[in-house]
């Protein structure tokens, strides 16, 4: 096979010229505007996936040939990297999300504080949605993925010493029931 | 799009929080016979812990094959601090009262009492680069459970350290910055 430089260069350059990890964002909306995070907070997100999903394969051998038929199909969780800023207040919206459903630190539960599993409650108490959207080199958005039915499951520790220099970050680790592309 | 660098830094109004700019205060509890002489230097000499992290874990239940992750209970990771130790081995030697308090090395005796007896506070505090105080973290029902050993060795060079981790029930939040949002306390 003749490889020609020009060919492969031409080749990925005819489809955008190669998609980059480092032009996204994050939009993550909460069951209300109060646990969602703003304008401001999204742009914080600096690391997050395009999610993926895995089919498990279930084999059947024939004669000693396997044979792989489709199983469930599952979904890892999501996870998003956040810069901390001196307020706290993407974190505290997280931490207050997980507060809503679970109940309070205290271990205290009333209407606020972890109703969801109450008679009435809609599992859209405790869930919202997140979109994230690949943007292409010219600034225009690209690919657009929405992730839906998210909660936050982790809120990582923020590790501190006196000898680190640099600006905070923590790991948000989300459960959500599936992800569509929307555009 | 029309994101840019101005945008950036508009969005982290307050130039980010650092994590060399905390402190922590330890209060113990009041056993008979046992007092406590270094833990309110701790200000001074814990040098490295972190900020809580939550966990709620999923409960996985199946629905025609998909499996739906419904939220389960919360849970604190423990709390890890690492101290300087001075030659007077000050807040190792009131680690080593507060778990002999607990349950004592050689006669393996321990207190018999409300929690509040023998658990303590510990406070975390964030500062901003102004040095306002701007967040608290105050952990409640507070002991110790591991006090690391002390590494020696000839070609050290640096000051000895060792490592506490504390067991709590829970933890107190209060988020003093005056941009600090809508949930300034949770507990």
């Amino acid at each position: 096979m003749a490889f020609t430089v020009s060919e492969f260069k031409s080749n990925i350059a005819s489809n955008g010229g190669g998609a980059r990890p480092n032009l996204f964002t994050v939009s993550i909306s909460g069951k209300t505007q109060a646990i969602g995070f703003d304008a401001d907070e999204n742009i914080l997100v600096k690391a997050a996936q395009i999610p993926g999903s895995t089919i498990a394969a279930q084999t059947l051998t024939y004669l000693g040939r396997p044979i792989k038929y489709t199983g469930f199909r599952t979904y890892d969780n999501w996870t998003t990297t956040v810069m901390n800023d001196e307020n706290f207040t993407a974190r505290d919206k997280i931490s207050q999300w997980m507060r809503l459903i679970t109940g309070k630190f205290d271990g205290e539960r009333n209407k606020t504080f972890g109703p969801y599993a109450t008679a009435g409650a809609t599992a859209s108490y405790f869930e919202g949605d997140a979109t994230i959207t690949q943007l292409k080199k010219d600034g225009t958005d690209g690919p657009k993925y929405k992730i839906e039915n998210i909660w936050p499951t982790s809120l990582a520790a923020i590790p501190v010493n006196w000898g680190t220099d640099g600006v905070e970050t923590y790991d948000i680790e989300w459960c959500f029931d599936t992800f569509t592309r929307i555009s | 799009m029309a994101n840019n660098l101005e945008t950036f830094k508009g969005a982290l109004k307050f130039g980010g929080a650092r994590p060399s700019l905390f402190d922590i205060n330890i209060a113990a509890p009041t056993f008979t016979g046992t007092t406590f002489t270094s833990l309110s230097k701790s200000q001074y000499q814990c040098e490295v812990s972190s900020i809580p992290g939550l966990t709620i874990t999923p409960i996985e239940k199946q629905y025609f094959g998909r499996i739906l992750k419904l939220p389960g209970e919360l849970s604190f990771a423990n709390l890890s601090t690492t101290f300087t130790n001075p030659e007077d081995f000050g807040i190792f030697t009131d680690m080593e009262l507060w778990m002999n308090a607990l349950n004592g090395q050689k006669d393996n005796l321990g207190i018999s009492g409300k929690m509040q007896d023998w658990s303590g506070t510990v406070t975390l505090n964030q500062y901003g680069k102004d040095g306002t105080k701007n967040q608290t973290w105050k952990f409640i029902h507070c002991w110790p459970s591991t006090v690391s050993a002390i590494a020696l060795d000839y070609d050290g060079t640096d000051l000895e350290t060792f490592d506490v981790t504390w067991e709590y029930s829970h933890y107190e939040y209060e988020n003093l910055h005056s941009k600090g949002g809508s949930f300034k306390t949770q507990n």
